[in-house]
């Protein structure tokens, strides 16, 4: 999903307009990426169009199915035009929860606090077959991991690359967990 | 002598990137189909390109070699031929 983005990103910027079809469980990858990115407010909802996950099991003909329920999200995208979609509720950044403060206590409700605003993340990774962990936060710096169970390609580098998940970890958390100053992620793999 | 002396303190704002101009219509438009390479993205995109051609499109068809990754600049380059674009998909 990320990297869709930012390819529909470029060919916007060569007069392209670009619209990325995705499914919905990555869509707070969607909207943490549209951030990190500074894309304009509304390009997640004007130019992505949802799919429900997950869509590799499906037939052809159900495959089919489900892209003609939304051709008309895709040229309404194209043209400009974008309509809200049924079927999206996820909403992920659609309400912002409250700031969250750091007692200086290692693993203190800070912590659990900032799980749960990396929640939907952590969702869209498991859907890849990664996961996220969020695992300590002291001295201004949260430490996690990002656990890579079974590799999906030749050189295991399907999951998003770690340094660029500690950034949009740190994007997601830096206005809302007071007192954050770094995200290191350690990236632990296991082959199957 | 005059010393100057830099807060480094503040953020940086970065630039909100530019969005392309949209059509007014799809008639006659080249649609750029670029497939990330995830299971079933060539069904669904593939679909989707079938059905903007009732719309008059006619579709140029590329994949990337990983979807993590952005595409190469070769397969950019490949699409930038066309005057919109969608991609995707699967999981």
């Amino acid at each position: 999903m990320s990297c869709c983005m930012r390819d529909a990103v470029t060919f916007e910027a060569r007069g392209i307009p670009t619209v990325i079809l995705v499914n919905d469980v990555f869509e707070p990858i969607a909207h943490a990426t549209a951030a990190l990115l500074a894309l304009p407010d509304g390009y997640v909802a004007n130019n992505v169009v949802w799919l429900p996950h997950p869509t590799s099991n499906l037939t052809a003909t159900a495959a089919a199915a489900l892209v003609d329920e939304r051709i008309q999200y895709v040229r309404a995208s194209l043209l400009g035009r974008a309509v809200p979609q049924n079927g999206s509720a996820r909403g992920a950044g659609a309400s912002e929860p409250p700031t969250i403060s750091f007692s200086g206590e290692p693993d203190s409700a800070a912590l659990e606090e900032a799980r749960g605003v990396v929640a939907g993340l952590a969702e869209s990774l498991r859907a890849d077959g990664a996961d996220l962990a969020l695992l300590r936060f002291e001295a201004g710096v949260l430490q996690g991991e990002v656990r890579i169970g079974e590799l999906t390609c030749e050189d295991g580098s399907c999951i998003m690359p770690t340094d660029a998940l500690e950034r949009m970890v740190d994007a997601m958390l830096r206005p809302k967990l007071n007192g954050l100053e770094r995200v290191a992620l350690r990236e632990v793999r296991t082959t199957p | 002598m005059t010393f100057i002396v830099h807060d480094p303190r503040g953020t940086h704002v970065a630039a909100s990137p530019v969005l392309a101009p949209r059509p007014a219509t799809l008639a006659g438009l080249r649609v750029g189909v670029l497939d990330n390479g995830k299971e079933q993205a060539n069904v669904l995109l593939g679909r989707a390109a079938e059905l903007l051609a009732a719309d008059g499109t006619v579709a140029t068809f590329a994949r990337k070699p990983s979807f993590s990754r952005v595409a190469p600049p070769e397969v950019i380059d490949a699409l930038s031929m066309c005057d919109i674009v969608i991609t995707g998909l699967g999981g």
